[in-house]
């Protein structure tokens, strides 16, 4: 390993330079493709002035607005004020984009946080349990895991489980949110409920945030986790196929270490994988959060899109764009770095 | 190479089958835990049981009245309110120059004794019949800071409407106030109108939501130069004059009203009012149901109608002018064809609509008016479902091999769904092919105010104000803002102008008779029903008052002790 | 190793049980679940208006909300259709979307990502980097965009599987063509004075065929998932057109009532239809593999 970082560090550089551009090309790429087909669509100004709207008042607020400029003035203004931070205001509520999203962004992590942690309870044992015999029982129930979790559509098994244990056994809350209505949130501290909760030393609302949390999180943790299920046992399996488990076998080093040194060898593309999936989950947790009512950015991505407030949607677009970007890039970066046939490929 | 023997693979093979083992059940506990902790943290539904901090129960929220509604008001000045969650919040949070006599209703609640209007801001009210409008302020009416009211605000008032030009200055318009030339000021606390003619709906408009009074203070404090009357900043923070003001607002999740103390009207039994926003309508209903919201509003009939049984709710059924109607676009085919349009009117199965997609909680149509109205005229309306006249009539328009068209809903509106499909099939069966197109909110009311489509379906529009001048001005004439139709007949329209003025009333019968018999023989629209206004509530709520509008006035509900 | 008994002398039963045998065993790949279940769907498909039982966009106002039972198997929805005869002719609308925006991504993308591979520098990185772009926006958010730009529409949710679908194409045949690119047997039907244009078709693309197979496959699988998923969020079929995605969005507000028929239905003929392509993907790559 050090042999080949030592050897090529120049080109190296120039690799992970030519990425960093590539990344960023990629990102402009997402910005103009989202901003030309918002501005394809309507504004809200029908639907803030109203009915009763003239065509003379309709036109005031576009002006406004800065509707009425060219596109491409438009999307300068946008790109020149996004370097600086600024994602625009919402139209709706007059409040800063930044701020809107900021607001929401932690509910949708905490939900994504929460569903990566019971996945991972889940997959990663059951996948090295798996790879230990293949083809045994487990290694073919675990496929069926795999196969059916990744099958299930996620809105409806998080109607499933609010149907069996909400309406049905009434053991879970309903779906209305992070927490009851009408109950007073811990004072803010990170923005998830469940957290500042804890933090506020207030448990009984840490634990109302918990049984809130619950169905959604586990819906998550059953349809996005079953790809780390399958690569964790299809790496343990490569691993302990591999020379040197023969060769540590062969020193007489005992199971128990080398199935040890198995696992810490496989966790490098488990755990690139487990960091891409849960970028996938920041930005792909929309439906969960419609079945469950949980206030996060994909929920407020629909609403605003349904008001025509595209300011939001530019910027949430963009931001988990951006994301998806990133972890991409780090994960190309790791297979470079561990597999020298994809590096020979993209050179 | 040495090999292994089998019975050492099958030994450490179970022995990491067991650590492993180990691993996965301690998951698994965690994973139980979880949940367990889960169901404590929320015992069970029925009971109302509320995880985390306890929600007020009824018992112990008093004089806090929390509502559940859809979404945020669109906005808080009451200049731009036309919007349908604004509206509501703008009728509390300001006072409106006049507001309507009450009576009782005989079913538990008050409704607005139409059309005698009485002073809120003001003291009295007089028309001359020159169209002279007198009006006194009241000597106690004073602003949230205590000041009092006078003349100079009302001017303020009516010149902010008239120069934003925004959804307020319809109410001075249509009473014929255009200029600020017509206002003079007699006094410090009298003002009047020179109106060109006298107008039958003064009372009315001076109610109306939009043209309640504003504190001058407060906008002057943020008039700027791009911005000379201090719109952006109102919209958001308001500044009332009513029984109500803001305490708190935080967009997307809850608006916070608290009682003026300086309001001169009766004191409001709700000190706070909590307009709680939840997006989803089952949620709305859960809460009311549970007791953890007092009222909820913006359900479909259909939810509102489940809500009935419920125990602990009780379910306002008032009947209205609202109307869920199929409107026609009679500038393009097929609609251009009365033949057609009357076709559809005999397809259409208006009581298995009001008894299976509006849960008896609707009156079949007797016209184009709405039959609540108490302008509502016998007029001639032959419509009722007959889908072997449908087919006839098609025949003699020649449109034998069918018809085919696509109405335009709102995806919001669950009813016009629901509505729409049953009305479908009933089509199909006279040959008549609709296609449903749901938009969003946005897009249909684009889509609506440029008469794009060929026909449309909304639910529960009502006219604030029951008048026919107001009703014909706002939907019949050729020039009417919300002609959704493109409908013009020159008849409708000279009858407008003969509505404009004040009538003897037997007059005014005829005139609206005629208007009707002509609505109901063009059909410009259908009316697939008359909803009752429903408003689902906690069963210890009272006072409720029903007016046109179907907005809820908060000053006058009280909790049953 | 000799047989105790010579082929021979019994050779015309033998013969033609070794023909059957032989013919069953070349189709045993095909004789598992996967393939039933996707046959059983496309004779769905195809037989649905002789197979269902009602007309399953016809309103009957008398019937809403109906539990199953012997007349409606699977109930009735609050329209008061028949949840059946819904689900056998949704399939119809699923598949359909699903196997033309898949095959309209793969016809897109195979032909980019193979130019991509084939002529490599700096228009191959440039078609990687676009197919990269598209990739990284959030699927359900860029699908709300466009259908709120281009209206709710099939053909429009059909352009929405493609354009998620042709990266990916591209990316595969890409990486399928890019090393056998300087590969010597390319090399040497060059020096045979084949153009590169035949090279391509003759030699090159070829060899994608079993990775791209499996991967439509797969995709179909996906863009089911993906077409429920954005009917569920309302976008693409007008109601009242029976689709498991929407129906599963109608009956999500009744599930609250306990009125739970109208959603599990189409949900299960999703998973069900998911797992079948999934489980034919997986199959075809094995193969291709050996």
């Amino acid at each position: 390993m050090n042999a080949v970082l030592q050897g090529s560090a120049g080109r190296w550089s120039l690799f992970v330079g030519r990425r960093l551009i590539g990344a960023a090309v990629a990102l402009l790429g997402v910005v103009v493709l989202v901003f030309v087909v918002t501005r394809m669509l309507g504004d809200p100004a029908a639907l803030i002035l109203g009915p009763r709207a003239t065509p003379e008042q309709i036109a005031k607020f576009r002006s406004d607005a800065g509707y009425d400029q060219s596109i491409v003035v438009q999307f300068w203004n946008y790109v020149t004020n996004l370097l600086q931070g600024d994602l625009g205001t919402s139209r709706y509520t007059q409040r800063p984009v930044s701020d809107e999203i900021a607001s929401r962004f932690p509910s949708t992590l905490e939900l994504a946080a929460a569903g990566m942690i019971l996945g991972l309870l889940w997959t990663i044992p059951l996948g090295i349990i798996a790879a230990l015999r293949p083809r045994g029982a487990v290694d073919r129930f675990s496929q069926f895991l795999v196969e059916f979790g990744v099958a299930i559509p996620s809105f409806w098994l998080g109607l499933l489980l609010v149907l069996v244990f909400s309406t049905g056994l009434g053991i879970a809350p309903s779906p209305v949110g992070e927490l009851d209505i009408g109950a007073t949130e811990p004072p803010r501290v990170t923005g998830m409920i469940a957290v500042d909760a804890l933090l506020a030393g207030d448990m009984s609302t840490f634990r109302s945030a918990l049984a809130h949390l619950a169905l959604p999180a586990i819906t998550l943790a059953i349809t996005s986790c079953p790809p780390i299920l399958q690569l964790t046992r299809n790496t343990m399996i490569e691993v302990l196929r591999g020379d040197f488990v023969r060769s540590a076998r062969s020193f007489g080093l005992p199971e128990r270490t080398v199935r040890w040194y198995a696992f810490k060898n496989a966790l490098l593309p488990i755990s690139t994988m487990v960091a891409m999936t849960f970028g996938f989950l920041l930005g792909g947790t929309v439906l969960v959060e419609t079945v469950f009512s949980w206030p996060g950015i994909g929920l407020y991505a629909i609403q605003s899109m349904q008001r025509f407030d595209y300011e939001p949607v530019l910027g949430i677009v963009i931001l988990a764009s951006a994301v998806y970007i990133l972890v991409y890039l780090i994960a190309d970066l790791v297979a470079m770095v561990v597999d020298p046939r994809v590096r020979e490929s993209t050179s | 190479m040495t090999t292994r023997k089998g019975t050492d693979v099958l030994d450490d093979a179970r022995g990491s089958g067991r650590r492993l083992g180990r691993w996965l059940a301690l998951a698994l506990t965690t994973f139980a835990l979880v949940a367990g902790v889960a169901a404590c943290g929320e015992s069970v539904n029925d009971s109302g049981g509320d995880g985390g901090d306890k929600a007020a129960s009824e018992s112990d929220r008093g004089d806090t009245l929390i509502i559940a509604v859809a979404g945020d008001p669109e906005t808080l000045d009451a200049e731009w309110g036309q919007a349908a969650r604004a509206n509501e919040t703008i009728k509390n949070l300001y006072a409106q120059w006049v507001k309507y006599e009450t009576k009782d209703s005989g079913d538990g609640y008050e409704i607005a004794d139409l059309p005698n209007v009485e002073g809120e801001v003001l003291e009295s009210i007089d028309q001359a019949d020159d169209g002279t409008v007198t009006m006194k302020v009241r000597a106690d009416a004073k602003f949230p800071d205590g000041s009092p009211i006078t003349a100079d605000d009302l001017i303020f008032k009516v010149k902010r409407s008239l120069e934003m030009q925004a959804g307020s200055i319809f109410d001075f318009n249509i009473i014929g106030l255009t200029k600020m030339s017509q206002v003079k000021k007699v006094s410090d606390s009298e003002i009047q109108f020179k109106l060109p003619k006298a107008s039958p709906i003064v009372g009315p408009m001076l109610r109306d939501q939009d043209a309640g009074i504003v504190d001058t203070k407060l906008v002057k404090e943020h008039m700027t130069d791009d911005d000379p009357w201090g719109t952006e900043w109102v919209a958001r923070n308001a500044a009332p004059t009513g029984a109500y003001v803001i305490a708190e607002n935080q967009p997307g999740s809850r608006l916070v009203l608290k009682a003026n103390p300086e309001y001169w009207g009766e004191e409001p039994y709700f000190k706070e009012v909590i307009l709680q926003i939840v997006p989803s309508p089952d949620e709305r209903m859960l809460l009311l149901q549970e007791g953890k919201v007092d009222i909820a509003e913006d359900l479909s009939i259909e939810a509102a109608a489940r809500l009935k049984d419920a125990d602990g709710v009780n379910v306002r059924s008032v009947p209205s002018i609202s109307q869920d109607l199929l409107g026609f676009v009679m500038d393009k085919e097929p609609f251009d064809d009365p033949l057609v349009r009357q076709a559809v009117a005999y397809a259409i199965p208006y009581e298995d609509l009001a008894s299976g997609v509006l849960q008896g909680e609707a009156k079949t149509p007797k016209g184009v008016w709405p039959q609540n109205s108490i302008w509502f005229e016998d007029a001639e309306w032959p419509y009722a479902h007959d889908p072997e006249k449908a087919k006839e009539l098609l025949q003699q328009a020649g449109k034998a091999e069918g018809v085919k068209f696509s109405v335009e809903i709102k995806d919001t509106d669950a009813d016009a769904a629901a509505l729409a499909v049953p009305i479908q099939t009933a089509l199909k069966d006279v040959g008549i092919d609709m296609q449903i197109e749901e938009l969003s909110a946005a897009q249909f009311t684009e889509n609506i105010g440029k008469k794009s489509m060929q026909a449309w379906i909304q639910t529960n529009l009502g006219s604030y104000v029951d008048d026919p001048y107001y009703q014909t001005f706002l939907w019949f004439g050729t020039e009417s803002v919300l002609n959704w139709f493109k409908y013009s007949n020159p008849k409708v329209d000279a009858a407008l102008e003969k509505f404009s003025t004040v009538l003897p009333e037997d007059e005014k019968r005829a005139l609206a008779k005629e208007v009707q018999t002509e609505l109901n023989n063009d059909l410009p629209t259908i009316s697939l029903g008359e909803p009752n206004y429903l408003l689902p509530m906690r069963d210890d709520i009272e006072g409720f008052l029903y007016e046109p509008d179907g907005l809820v006035t908060y000053r006058t509900l009280k909790r049953a002790e | 190793m000799s047989t105790p008994l010579s082929p021979a002398s019994t050779e015309p039963v033998v013969g033609a049980g070794r023909l059957a045998a032989g013919a069953v065993h070349r189709m045993r790949p095909f004789l598992n679940i996967y393939w039933a279940m996707i046959a059983g769907f496309l004779l769905i498909a195809v037989f649905a208006p002789w197979i269902a039982p009602y007309d399953p966009v016809r309103a009957d106002l008398g019937a809403r909300l109906l539990p199953p039972s012997s007349e409606h198997w699977f109930g009735t929805d609050s329209n008061g259709m028949d949840v059946f005869s819904r689900v056998l002719y949704a399939t119809r609308v699923d598949f359909t979307i699903a196997t033309l925006g898949v095959a309209s991504g793969m016809l897109i993308g195979v032909p980019l990502g193979a130019a991509s591979g084939y002529l490599g520098g700096f228009v191959g990185e440039a078609l990687s980097r676009l197919a990269e772009i598209i990739q990284s926006i959030p699927l359900f958010l860029f699908g709300l965009m466009v259908f709120a730009a281009l209206g709710n529409s099939k053909p429009v949710l059909i352009g929405v599987i493609a354009s998620v679908n042709a990266p990916v194409f591209l990316k595969l045949t890409r990486a399928v063509v890019l090393p056998i690119k300087e590969s010597d047997y390319i090399a040497a039907a060059r020096c045979a004075g084949l153009t590169s244009r035949n090279v391509v078709l003759r030699h090159v693309l070829p060899n994608s065929l079993g990775p791209v197979a499996s991967q439509m496959s797969v995709s179909c699988a996906y863009a089911i998932q993906i077409v429920a998923g954005l009917s569920f969020l309302g976008l693409g079929v007008r109601i009242p057109e029976p689709e498991w995605g929407s129906m599963i969005q109608e009956g999500a507000s009744r599930v609250l009532y306990g009125e739970w028929w109208i959603s599990v239905f189409p949900g299960i003929a999703v998973l069900l239809a998911v797992m079948a392509f999934g489980g034919i993907g997986r199959q075809l790559s094995q193969w291709y593999e050996r």
